[in-house]
């Protein structure tokens, strides 16, 4: 069940209505039936290796707490964690990394004269699976840190990791967040409401009429042999601002259905294509994605602790291991190493830049921003190229049209990319300078006017929306 | 607030939302297709009225459909050249296809390839909805404008159901103007909606809609003899008119989404078909279909007329097809290229025998007076396509 699908336009309002009619503790047993019948619309086995994971890491968080009471040393509650690691990794592992390894290898045997084949699952990937690992993951850490109080409901700790706003793409919630929330009384206010109604129309907004108006442009070209540069250059551009409005566009709908039910979600994304940096990119783009690798992989690689060839090393680590979290293919591993680069690069260039972006003059200042905000977008898009291509020899056959003299240019497909993409640059303009990333819920206008804007927005959704797609993070 | 104040306040809130939406609506209209923001727009736009019934309104456009100058749907006509004309109904015309992928102009590329020509000028002169009958009335008319050397002929079978709707409007009859207020949002709320439903849960409404329609008309299980000796008469009339005017008239079967059998699977599109047309049931429509192209081939067999035979050729399923008669992108090329390899032959020959310039009318008007006596034949040899230089 898609966000933006007609089950989705029926089972919310249904669910919502139920839900405002019930208790606190009915209405967490309700959401988790709700959540059950949401995962189980994509395919019911799918509940199997979640319920799974999900019983082994509160049993393992269990025992860890009770340790923690006992006062028992941290080391005895290793094998807790380390099984609740083995299960959830393993997990991901099997389902969408198994064939992966297997195609690889068979690929490096066969090389090297074998002609024999290596056995290959037959299986779906679980939607969401890498979501709800992390997200479990950072339950039994957090628990085994000492940082988190087990939760004793097993139902509650069920709902945290189920819950269908987030469970399928995001926003990654720390269980510390999330728990906290489904264990208290929620409170919905007229607020939260108006919040909530905002984020879901701008959502729809940025997936329904940007990211699916884009999708065509930038699918064309990925499917020729041999585009020309200039398509190449537009194609980039066009999936640049389709992955940001499919993903973010999604977690804004996420949040607001949340917040419609009185949860607050963390920010996911602020402003990223307004960086100047990959340092600052990787702290407003999936910013739950990068904390969580900060937190959880980062820091424990001894971080930024252990000299600067240590640093190097675990940053560029930590983004290979991230780009591999998108997708079982050698792109998204080349994906994660240019980031993993651009941010050691940027590392070691720092202290020579950043002086030159702090000059007195306030307008000399902007001016460089604006410099720093295009040439770090250029370094982002071909980052998306890396990531969008289908194989080496495409990424190697895209690029060298972008070195070699272009013949001709898609004036036409620039211009919609222009045309759709002018929306979302100009509210990220506004967002940016107004520092007010909720200023489009109008919280300012007659709440007549703020009908008419959003009735205008709708518009464009239902009505001039293009081919319904898939939201891309799913397959992650 | 009191419950009377806030559903007041849901409803004022409402009307806003419906205004803006009309508003977006016709703003869009606007940039999109330059309509006028104050009057209506809808398929009316491109057709203007007189004594024979509707037809086309030169230079109109509405949505993807433009009209050329003389009201046929294509770019204006060229000088010189050989033309072809399409006649049809909105199989012919386009509904679905592209902007340019309607099947008379890929014919027209189709052919200009097969003779590495430019020369050769396809004129779609079908409209949507309009009967062999109804085009029959003004035939006379399109061909003395047009003056062309070939035509093909897809009628629309589904016209001679009712053979009531057959009959030429009253003199003086202009249908009354639709109002400029007609709201916008309509169609296009239909539209989504359709999209969005389940095709098994459409099915359903359409069964239902039909169930409806059925207690105020009787329904027929099959086509009377009545009307397809009607459509007969009408064929041969235009075959002879097109004869006397010097015209070579090419026949062509109807294709539908099944060709020669029904995959039961697709039977949702004879029941979203017969929405439009309750009072045949499905299988009446396969029936029609079979005797109808029957009367086409027995027409051309009878008046040695050439039979491209389109139910036989056209593939079948969704590729070609997006319903039961019309035509995908895809579809149109094979249909383009079908009759494009049908025609060209015919036409090299005449150009290779070619004795008469085409553009000289005079001459042209001789040339049939002295071919009169074989007008009713078939002779692809007849010498009249000298404009077509290689």
């Amino acid at each position: 069940m898609l966000f933006n699908s007609l089950q989705f336009a029926i089972f919310l309002p249904i669910v919502l209505l139920i839900y405002y009619n019930l208790g606190h503790k009915a209405q967490n047993r309700f959401l988790l039936a709700a959540s059950c019948f949401f995962y189980a619309s994509w395919d019911w086995r799918f509940l199997f290796p979640l319920l799974f994971s999900t019983i082994i890491d509160y049993y393992c968080a269990w025992r860890m707490e009770k340790q923690i009471l006992a006062g028992e040393p941290k080391e005895r509650r290793k094998p807790y964690l380390v099984l609740s690691l083995v299960t959830n990794l393993g997990l991901l592992g099997f389902f969408k990394y198994f064939n992966f390894f297997s195609g690889s290898a068979q690929d490096l045997l066969r090389g090297m004269g074998w002609s024999g084949e290596l056995w290959m699952l037959d299986v779906i990937l679980p939607v969401g699976i890498s979501f709800y690992t992390f997200q479990a993951l950072s339950y039994t850490i957090d628990v085994y840190r000492g940082e988190l109080h087990a939760t004793n409901n097993f139902f509650d700790f069920l709902l945290c990791v189920l819950y269908f706003p987030h469970l399928v793409a995001g926003p990654i919630q720390r269980a510390n967040n999330l728990l906290a929330q489904v264990v208290n009384p929620r409170v919905v206010t007229s607020e939260k409401i108006v919040d909530g109604i905002h984020l879901i129309v701008w959502g729809f907004f940025k997936k329904v009429f940007i990211a699916d108006n884009l999708a065509p442009i930038a699918n064309q070209v990925f499917a020729q042999n041999s585009p020309t540069g200039g398509e190449t250059l537009i194609a980039v551009y066009a999936f640049a601002f389709q992955i940001y409005c499919d993903f973010s566009g999604y977690t804004d709908i996420a949040r607001g259905v949340a917040k419609l039910m009185g949860f607050e979600f963390m920010l996911n994304f602020n402003l990223p294509y307004l960086a100047t940096n990959p340092q600052e990119f990787w702290t407003r783009w999936h910013i739950s994605l990068s904390s969580w690798l900060r937190d959880y992989l980062y820091i424990p690689l001894g971080g930024n602790r252990g000299g600067e060839a240590k640093t190097r090393r675990n940053l560029m680590l930590t983004m290979v291991i991230g780009g591999f979290w998108h997708g079982a293919a050698w792109n998204f591993l080349l994906w994660g190493f240019y980031q993993g680069s651009l941010l050691v690069i940027h590392r070691i260039i720092k202290p020579y830049t950043d002086p030159l972006f702090e000059p007195k003059s306030p307008v000399l200042r902007r001016l460089l921003w604006v410099i720093g905000v295009v040439v770090f977008f250029q370094f982002t898009c071909y980052g998306w190229l890396l990531f969008r291509a289908t194989s080496f020899a495409q990424i190697a056959n895209m690029t060298g049209s972008l070195l070699t003299p272009w013949q001709g240019f898609p004036v036409d497909s620039a211009l919609k990319v222009l045309l759709y993409a002018s929306p979302l640059v100009l509210v990220q303009l506004i967002q940016y300078f107004t520092k007010k990333l909720e200023f489009l819920n109008f919280g300012w206008i007659p709440a007549e006017a703020r009908v008419a804007v959003y009735a205008a927005f709708a518009y464009f959704v239902l009505f001039r929306g293009g081919q319904p797609q898939a939201f891309i993070y799913f397959q992650f | 607030m009191t419950r009377l104040q806030f559903a007041l306040r849901l409803g004022l809130w409402a009307v806003i939302a419906v205004i803006t939406m009309e508003v977006c609506a016709r703003v869009d209209d606007y940039v999109s297709h330059k309509a006028p923001l104050l009057e209506p727009y809808n398929i009316g736009r491109i057709y203007e009225f007189d004594d024979l019934g509707a037809r086309g309104k030169p230079g109109a456009t509405y949505l993807k459909w433009k009209l050329n100058n003389l009201g046929f749907r294509g770019p204006d006509l060229k000088q010189g050249g050989l033309r072809v004309v399409c006649l049809g109904s909105s199989e012919t015309f386009g509904l679905y296809e592209s902007e340019g992928g309607e099947y008379p102009r890929q014919l027209e590329r189709e052919l200009n390839r097969n003779l590495g020509t430019d020369q050769v000028q396809v004129i779609n002169i079908a409209y949507p909805g309009m009967s062999l009958s109804a085009s029959l009335r003004r035939l006379p008319q399109v061909l003395s404008t047009v003056q062309p050397r070939y035509a093909t002929i897809y009628p629309s079978l589904a016209a001679y159901i009712d053979l009531g709707a057959l009959q030429p409007p009253k003199p003086g009859f202009r249908p009354p103007p639709p109002s400029p207020w007609e709201p916008r949002l309509k169609s296009r709320i239909e539209t989504m909606v359709k999209q969005m439903l389940p095709e098994s849960l459409q099915t359903r409404v359409r069964a239902w809609q039909i169930e409806r329609a059925e207690r105020n008309a009787p329904v027929m299980d099959r086509l009377p003899e009545e009307n397809v000796a009607r459509f007969k008469e009408d064929v041969l009339r235009t075959v002879r008119t097109m004869q006397e005017h010097g015209v070579t008239p090419i026949l062509m079967t109807h294709a539908t989404l099944f060709g020669n059998s029904v995959d039961e699977d697709e039977r949702p599109v004879l029941i979203a078909w017969r929405k439009f047309y309750p009072n045949l049931r499905e299988d009446g429509f396969l029936d029609m279909e079979r005797r109808m192209n029957d009367v086409i081939r027995q027409v051309a067999e009878e008046q040695n007329v050439p039979l491209l035979d389109l139910a036989q050729k056209m593939p079948s399923g969704r590729t070609y097809f997006v319903e039961f008669v019309h035509f995908t992108d895809q579809g149109a090329a094979r249909m383009g290229k079908l009759i494009a390899d049908f025609l060209s032959p015919m036409i090299r020959q005449r150009v290779a025998s070619n004795t008469t310039p085409p553009d000289d009318v005079n001459q042209r008007q001789r040339s049939m007076e002295e071919s009169r006596p074989s007008r009713l034949s078939y002779n692809p040899g007849t010498p009249r396509t000298k404009a077509l230089s290689h």
